[in-house]
């Protein structure tokens, strides 16, 4: 089981053959990136070549010129662009700057719209294929697969990577072209000099991942004492009636605060390191400086009069910061990468799966698939089933399900009972195809049933699972779920037959009421009887009930049995049942044990049996409570009398 | 003003620190421009002009004069360096002291809110959402945190960078003061409405992929009966209309702050270009060094960034503000009292008064004048249909609720005037619904206990009969339990529990309908178990139950019914009685 809360360790390298699998995404968007390195080739150009040209031009011509003068329109800047020399007087120079500033402008819009257009869209792209691929994943990889751990990879991981499809390689673009330029720039100017503030970059070439890498590291580790925070503040909220009883709230408050003490060691580690790194850079920084104004003025180019060029003395000392910059830069993305690498992995994984039950080719030729059904090709279904010797394992040598044969009658109700394990869920599994079986075959209507389209079994299904699901929407929409095209009318008869019309028409907005949060502002009867409804809508002729009344607290009880004998009648129906008393009508009851059927008959029968029915039902009606026991002592026992007579 | 007093105490402790941190800010920026003038100096030397200002000639009389630093270039370097490394210095322990006062009020934070919650009677916190409890520790807590540690700073550090800078380029050139924050001011009231706009457009957006992660969330959660439904084509279909609503939305956002972005680009750009263009007008004209000059650009190209960050913290205080006012939510609720009150020797001798309780948002009664006594070492039943006031009536004991009118005595002693947590020591309840810790069961055992010895655990977990199954476990009492550990099933819980509360030798134990989650021969075994332990020292025992088995054995049975004691007697009375009892004991006694 992967742990939601536990971050795993950052890889030790880049590896490439991750990176490839997701280039795909980022290809069909090649034009934006031709654009965008356009408009960063400017920008670059703009503050490491542009600037400090001119402004060398000005500081060399005020440096030479003879102060002060009169009119402004007399100074001449002589401007050296890489050997390509041209002179500008001010209302040029002033028009060049001015324009060049809107220009960048300019150039920031579109590279900044684009790269972020990227990664909406890249995102996007990733969710949209990851979902996709998630609805033809079959349950064999749900069960493997925590949903938890599903529902992160689409929603954090796919942000990570598209960030760093786009920003991450924009920036490295960036950087690349700052770096370039600063450099052509500075030899161009003077290599000596350059070759003086290039003496002290390896330190940072050094310091700079070093530093990132111990960041990343530090502040993984405090984050996980933080989800250690989460979880405990949740656990601690959930238990307080617990703390209370036991008057416990000092120790949970000393272990809050050994926690949060935890938390606050590791994110000052981070913070520290955080600190350092900066004004480390600074430092380095400031000896370089230092070693241009010493050396300079020795090594540096004369003007013609023999002076010294002051302008290119601070021009360089403004390069300083232009080469340190890019590489700080580099180092961060470079962490960034080697952050995100895990997340690529994972997403890939998801995208690249093969689902495990797949319709064979002349069956997809007949019925279709899901993304075209054939619906027009599906036959009508009368609801005889008959397992052929049948036996499952999820995993290799591991029977759940023993080899098993049956035969359910069109139109018959019948009943599941048995403890948790003992193979029931299976048993439904295995009808719905959620999985097939290992050894054996289904027959349905006589024929088998993988000879068919999964969308023909189901579109004639009804399934009613234990934890009704309610989907944001109204209570139209989610009684429509089993009927994508139902008119009102038929919503309102499907309701009417599970006895939720009368509640739903008491609400403001009656069927168009909005349910929010899996359906909180409803009762677990009331969620319950919308899944019914939703059941019936389709007209199924095979229902299943997976555990459909196991949480329902027994005051609805009454109201959920009427609906499920109205959505069984003149159905062939499967109930998997915790509590007995809601399938003692049915035609025929299985108990199952240690995956093999080891009971069949109605309730009567085996009650008179006196075997391991008879002992679930008096172990169940034990542990009622009083008035629970009442009404189904009088409704179950008092009027079947035989039973115990 | 409230808000202010919220912050001011967040700091509390590491108030010296923090005016600590803003004295080396200070110091740092001082340095900084410092850094900057020796560069404008070092142009001037070497260009034989005369600086303009008192200060750099304050500065270079007091190097030696322009011949000598002329001849004698090091002195600057040494200076450079040395102002650039106490400037890193400081800087590193700044941002380090910075560091210490984030994750120290970080940490207060979370645990003054974690006292108040723990603190907060039951009734108040079952009204609250956990989430929003949660999301307050968390969310809330961290915009806080960074508002006053980082968002503050940054507005303090502008403020003192803009005013240093310009004061100091006022002493060069009072035009060229004006001209380098000339543009700012247009540029902060232009950021801040922006800014504003942006940040409605990118809620629209986070809004819109909340959803879509809630889709995906939801898609996930509920496979089975998508599958089960062949929906898959309709839920990819419909996924794409929340991609396409998250695409619009999100591209709207990002088009608007592109559009920001470059456009106040031009204010900063602009800022920089007006200096320079000025600057070196005023360098022809002979009215400014050529490094005034250089200092003129390099403090521009210093305030602008800042500023425009300023803009935009100052346009998002609203989020620190509902962050503050969601934090109040829980420090304006009362907490509970643990700490006064009496600390008796209590017997477990129990008396109700004219006790009625009502929920404070109910109309109903849940318990009706109830009067009753219980003396110490007995063992009373509680029965009754759902809702009749069972759990309440065992919950006023322990005080989980107050009683609105009468009086709950124990020992004579109103338990109002009891210590709460002395009182819920005294009075141990097992819960209905077992909550166990993801810990170690040794750990879960010995919550309630810490000094409890190896045999203490062992043997209240024989008496809950829990020893043998948890021996059975590969890790013993090492086991986890939990979301990360072993799955128990609801007995296991159940005796857990009970083993958990009975680890103390309370004089007042009430099983709320907790044995009923164990099997009638456990629950028997257990209950002669703790009567085997007590010896002399009789525990008053009450049990909730819906068990005949269980109840006959009581000294006497209290069948509760709306609120009002319906019968009370002993078993033998009872079933003569005509009643619920009787009827369940006849269906019972059937079944069995």
């Amino acid at each position: 089981m992967k742990d939601s809360f536990v971050e795993e360790k950052l890889p030790d390298r880049v590896n490439m053959s991750v990176w490839i699998k997701i280039f795909p995404y980022l290809k069909k968007y090649w034009l934006f990136l031709i654009f965008i390195i356009a408009s960063i080739a400017f920008t670059a150009f703009y503050d490491s070549s542009f600037i400090p040209l001119l402004n060398r031009a000005a500081f060399s011509y005020l440096q030479t010129a003879e102060l002060p003068g009169v009119n402004i329109a007399n100074m001449v800047f002589g401007v050296n662009f890489f050997g390509w020399k041209f002179s500008l007087n001010f209302f040029q120079y002033i028009s060049l700057l001015l324009g060049a500033m809107v220009i960048r402008a300019f150039a920031i819009l579109i590279n900044h719209y684009f790269t972020n257009y990227l990664a909406v869209k890249i995102m996007t792209d990733i969710r949209r294929d990851a979902f996709i691929k998630l609805q033809e994943l079959t349950f064999s990889y749900y069960d493997k697969t925590p949903s938890g751990w599903l529902i992160a990879r689409l929603q954090n991981d796919t942000s990570k990577i598209s960030r760093i499809l786009s920003w991450g390689l924009i920036r490295t673009i960036w950087v690349t072209a700052e770096l370039l330029f600063t450099l052509i720039t500075m030899f161009s100017m003077s290599w000596k000099l350059s070759l003086v503030i290039l003496s002290t970059a390896p330190i940072i070439i050094f310091l700079a991942p070093y530093f990132e890498t111990r960041l990343l590291t530090l502040s993984r580790k405090a984050r996980n004492a933080y989800s250690r925070y989460v979880a405990w503040l949740a656990e601690c909220i959930i238990g307080a009636k617990t703390i209370k009883s036991l008057a416990i709230e000092d120790t949970t408050y000393q272990e809050t605060s050994n926690i949060t003490e935890d938390i606050r060691k590791k994110r000052f580690r981070s913070s520290r390191m955080h600190a350092i790194f900066q004004p480390a850079v600074n430092a380095v920084a400031v000896i370089t400086t230092a070693v241009i104004v010493i050396f300079g003025p020795i090594v540096a180019p004369k003007l013609q009069d023999g002076e010294i060029e002051v302008a290119l003395l601070i021009i360089f000392i403004g390069f300083i910061s232009s080469i340190y910059n890019p590489i700080q830069e580099f180092a961060d993305i470079f962490g960034e990468i080697m952050d995100t690498q895990a997340s690529v992995e994972k997403v890939m994984s998801i995208i690249n799966t093969k689902p495990e039950i797949v319709d064979h080719q002349e069956v997809v030729d007949k019925y279709g698939d899901f993304h075209y059904p054939k619906t027009e090709n599906y036959e009508k279904m009368d609801g005889n089933i008959k397992f052929e010797h049948v036996a499952f394992s999820y995993i290799e040598g591991v029977e759940v399900l023993h080899p098993f044969t049956l035969d359910i009658k069109a139109g018959t109700s019948v009943a599941i009972v048995g403890e948790t394990g003992s193979g029931k869920s299976t048993f439904v599994s295995l009808l719905l195809r959620f999985y097939e079986p290992s050894k054996g075959r289904i027959l349905i209507d006589g024929k088998d049933y993988r000879d068919r389209s999964t969308g023909w079994l189901r579109s004639n299904t009804g399934f009613v699972s234990q934890n009704s699901f309610i989907f944001n929407g109204t209570i139209f929409d989610n009684i429509r779920y089993g009927k994508l095209d139902a008119t009102l009318e038929e919503v309102i008869t499907a309701s009417k037959a599970v006895n939720l019309h009368q509640f739903v028409v008491k609400l403001p907005d009656a069927y168009m009421t909005k349910l929010s949060d899996a359906g909180q502002e409803l009762s677990v009867g009331q969620k319950q009887l919308i899944s019914f409804a939703r059941a019936i809508i389709r007209n199924p002729r095979l229902m299943i009930l997976d555990e459909a009344t196991s949480s329902i607290d027994t005051e609805t009880e009454a109201l959920i049995q009427d609906a499920v004998n109205k959505a069984l009648s003149g159905r062939t129906s499967i109930i998997i049942a915790h509590r007995l008393s809601t399938i003692v009508d049915s035609d025929r009851i299985l108990v199952m044990k240690d995956g093999l059927i080891i009971e069949d008959g109605s309730h009567t029968e085996l009650m008179n049996r006196n075997g391991s029915y008879h002992k679930l039902y008096m172990n169940q009606f034990r542990e009622l409570q009083v008035d629970a026991q009442i009404e189904q002592y009088e409704k179950q026992v008092e009027k079947k009398e035989q039973i115990f007579d | 003003m409230k808000y202010l007093k919220i912050m001011y105490k967040m700091t509390e402790g590491y108030r010296k620190h923090y005016v600590s941190v803003f004295v080396m800010m200070f110091v740092n920026i001082f340095l900084s421009l410092i850094l900057s003038y020796l560069n404008a100096i070092l142009i001037d030397v070497l260009n034989n002009d005369i600086p303009n200002g008192h200060i750099p000639r304050f500065i270079l009389e007091l190097l030696g004069g322009q011949t000598y630093l002329r001849n004698n270039i090091w002195l600057l370097a040494v200076l450079i360096v040395s102002v650039g490394l106490t400037a890193a210095v400081i800087a590193a322990i700044r941002h380090s002291l910075r560091g210490y006062i984030a994750t120290g009020i970080g940490k207060n934070t979370q645990l003054k809110l974690f006292y108040h919650i723990e603190r907060l009677p039951y009734e108040s916190l079952k009204k609250m959402q956990s989430g929003d409890i949660i999301q307050t520790c968390t969310r809330d807590e961290e915009v806080l945190r960074r508002f006053v540690i980082f968002e503050v700073s940054m507005i303090v550090y502008t403020a003192m960078l803009v005013t240093v800078s310009f004061i100091i380029l006022l002493d060069i050139s009072w035009e060229l003061a004006l001209t380098a924050i000339g543009i700012l001011p247009m540029m902060m009231i232009y950021s801040f409405f922006f800014v504003k706009r942006v940040r409605k457009l990118y809620r629209i957006a986070d809004e819109s992929e909340a959803q879509m992660t809630a889709k995906i969330e939801e898609n996930i959660r509920g496979t089975r009966t998508v599958k089960a439904y062949n929906n898959e084509k309709f839920e990819i279909d419909n996924f794409e209309n929340y991609l396409d609503d998250y695409q619009t939305k999100a591209l709207k956002f990002e088009k608007t702050n592109s559009v920001y972005i470059s456009s106040s680009d031009v204010f900063v750009f602009g800022q920089i270009t007006l200096t320079t263009l000025f600057g070196i007008y005023l360098t022809y004209t002979g009215q400014i060094s050529v490094g005034a000059l250089y200092l003129g650009i390099t403090y521009v190209s210093q305030i602008v960034w800042p500023v425009r960050s300023v803009a935009s913290i100052l346009s998002n205080l609203a989020k620190a503000v509902a962050s503050m006012d969601r934090m109040n939510l829980i420090y304006n609720q009362p907490m509970e009292d643990l700490e006064s009150g009496l600390k008796p020797n209590l017997k477990g001798e129990i008396d109700f008064k004219n006790v009625s309780f009502k929920y404070e948002d109910g109309d109903e009664l849940i318990l009706k004048n109830i009067n009753l006594h219980i003396g110490a070492g007995q063992t009373v039943a509680i029965m009754g249909k759902t809702a009749s006031g069972k759990s309440t009536f065992a919950h006023l004991l322990s005080r989980l609720h107050d009683s609105n009118s009468g009086q709950i005595l124990i020992d004579g002693i109103d338990i109002k005037d009891i210590n709460r947590q002395h009182l819920r020591k005294n009075v141990a309840t097992v819960l209905q619904e077992p909550f166990l810790f993801s810990k170690t069961i040794i750990s879960n055992l010995r919550i309630a206990n810490d000094k409890a010895s190896e045999q203490d655990i062992q043997k209240a977990a024989q008496i809950a009969h829990i020893h043998d199954s948890i021996i059975g476990f590969k890790q013993g009492y090492d086991t986890p339990v939990g979301e990360h550990g072993v799955t128990l099933s609801g007995g296991q819980k159940q005796r857990l529990a009970i083993a958990r509360t009975i680890i103390n030798q309370a004089p007042i134990l009430i099983f709320d309908d907790s044995l009923s989650a164990v099997d009638t021969e456990t629950d028997i075994q257990i209950r002669t178990a703790l009567k085997v332990r007590e010896k002399d020292s009789h525990t008053t025992t009450l049990i909730v139950t819906h068990r005949v088995a269980t109840a006959k054995d009581a000294d006497f049975i209290i069948v509760l019914d709306k609120g009002n004691i319906a019968q009370i007697g002993t078993h033998e009375e009872l079933i003569k009685d005509k009643g619920l009892y009787q009827r369940i004991f006849e269906i019972q006694s059937r079944m069995e």
